[in-house]
């Protein structure tokens, strides 16, 4: 019965916002899109994680984890722009599989906005980063045999994250999606996207091993995400 | 604080109404009316006035918007001058003015946002139907301090045995690697401890209720529905096109009463906070002139 009422809802809701969003905001409906896409996607997947039975273990492992690539921020601060949440994010994924890296990567989001501040990006950087890591372990045969493969894999996931937040700065901004502004936005954003692809792959590199391996022991110890 | 008595739904519900009409709207009213009850609110309920840099930051912002839209787009029948042999037009100036006062008025009510809606009132409100993603985010909010702290302490012994001290770039990124490896393996076997004793005292057993200090008293009731009819009104009033606003290739407003209606109508939801802050402000001082 609560299922069917949820799955009525959901039926109903998400085209109501949609058509809805459409025509009260006729000229700024792919801003609205935008963000009813970021919101929308990150609550299906949240909700899988809602009905899976997991244990205490589990869900402490992994607040652990989200509060660790909060800190990250903290203990990396002496260099400007090296964040480690997603290369963190695509770790978890690596041992703990897809739905694991999808919660980490956009709970961290969720926590450490509570430090720097929520606003309208906040879907967008949970959905940004749940997905590196969803995908992050959907790809985790290949990715924990190749080395190289993880490295591209990290430099790609910045590029994403950057070109991503670059859609809302510029639907934001402007209102409608004009390429040309989106354009002037990525050239804008080049060095700071650099950044991200350099500092994931330096933080997988220098990470994937030993953090890896501690979370591979701990899976093994406790029989966690089995 | 007036809000602190207010149910938390209600008080999510009521930033997501101003806010949403405020970010997706073309309307400049709109926009004026919500920057202005913004800073009514938070003259009124931040204890100390804004520093230089916020508002130094914050008029950067507004400039740095206003410039981005002439220089990309030059619809608009009024010309001022030429740049580069592009028209920059009047309408798209007034259009740059309508983007910064829409993101300014949204940063300023994410802030009242974060200071109404506190980090407990949100989990408070996820618990019933999120409640495993509200127990990782209570947790993890806990867990940032102690494992800051954690690190610190890390930092310093590494420092004192005089490893990666000084300040070559590659040297502090392996020694912040190293610390933060560390403090994995320190907080990973603490997790487990933490779950065990969670264990111990029933969590995940059948029946298990959970406590919030947040009570839907019959106000509650009162202001929700209040601002689920404002918000009924004004998304049909959005949607018939009443509140539409023209900025090419001229400016041009929709007027009548139906506008005028929904302009007014904003306009009231967008101070509702600041009157009430200011009513208790008002009753406070009165009640204290009386002792």
């Amino acid at each position: 019965m609560k299922k069917a009422i949820t799955i009525i809802l959901l039926a109903v809701l998400i085209p109501a916002l949609v058509i809805g969003g459409a025509l009260v905001f006729r000229d700024r409906f792919y801003a609205w899109l935008a963000l009813l896409v970021a919101v929308l996607s990150c609550i299906p997947l949240l909700y899988a994680f809602e009905r899976r039975d997991s244990t205490a273990k589990e869900l402490m492992v992994l607040a652990v984890l989200i509060a660790l690539s909060v800190i990250g921020r903290i203990v990396f601060a002496a260099i400007p722009g090296f964040k480690p949440v997603t290369a963190v994010t695509i770790i978890v994924a690596l041992s703990f599989g897809g739905e694991a890296g999808f919660v980490v990567g956009s709970l961290s989001a969720a926590v450490s906005n509570f430090y720097f501040g929520h606003g309208p990006w906040t879907p967008f950087q949970m959905f940004a980063w749940g997905i590196i890591g969803l995908l992050a372990g959907l790809l985790r045969k290949p990715l924990k045999k190749n080395r190289i493969a993880l490295c591209v894999f990290g430099a790609l996931a910045g590029v994403g994250y950057s070109v991503t937040m670059d859609v809302w700065t510029v639907l934001w901004a402007e209102g409608t999606f004009v390429l040309k502004g989106y354009a002037a936005a990525i050239a804008a954003a080049l060095p700071l996207t650099a950044e991200y692809a350099v500092s994931n792959v330096v933080f997988l590199l220098l990470l994937t091993g030993p953090v890896g391996k501690k979370l591979e022991r701990i899976k093994k110890k406790e029989g966690l995400f089995q | 604080m007036a809000y602190e008595r207010i149910h938390p739904a209600v008080l999510v519900a009521y930033v997501l109404s101003v806010t949403i009409p405020a970010m997706f709207s073309l309307n400049p009213v709109l926009h004026i009316a919500a920057f202005s009850g913004a800073v009514l609110f938070l003259i009124l309920t931040e204890p100390e006035p804004p520093k230089v840099r916020t508002v130094l930051w914050l008029s950067g912002l507004f400039l740095l918007v206003v410039a981005v839209n002439p220089l990309f787009s030059h619809r608009g029948q009024t010309e001022l001058f030429f740049l580069n042999g592009h028209a920059i037009t009047l309408e798209s100036i007034l259009y740059g003015v309508r983007n910064a006062l829409c993101v300014l008025s949204v940063l300023l009510w994410c802030r009242i946002f974060n200071q109404m809606v506190s980090s407990e009132k949100l989990l408070a409100l996820l618990g019933r139907s999120f409640p495993k993603t509200a127990l990782l985010l209570s947790s993890s909010l806990r867990l940032v301090p102690l494992l800051r702290n954690r690190a610190s302490q890390m930092r310093d012994t590494q420092k004192e045995l005089g490893l990666y001290g000084n300040g070559e770039m590659a040297d502090r990124i392996t020694g912040g690697a190293k610390v933060f490896s560390m403090i994995v393996t320190w907080s990973l076997d603490h997790a487990t401890a933490v779950s065990s004793s969670m264990k111990a005292r029933g969590y995940g057993l059948k029946g298990r209720t959970t406590y919030t200090p947040y009570r839907f008293r019959k106000a509650d009731a009162l202001r929700l529905s209040l601002i689920l009819a404002a918000d009924a009104v004004l998304i049909g009033i959005l949607a018939s096109g009443k509140l539409a606003f023209q900025f090419y290739p001229a400016l041009s407003m929709e007027s009548g009463p139906v506008t005028m209606f929904g302009l007014i109508l904003y306009c009231l939801l967008v101070t509702a906070a600041a009157f009430t802050e200011g009513k208790n402000r008002i009753q406070w001082d009165y009640y204290r002139s009386k002792i």
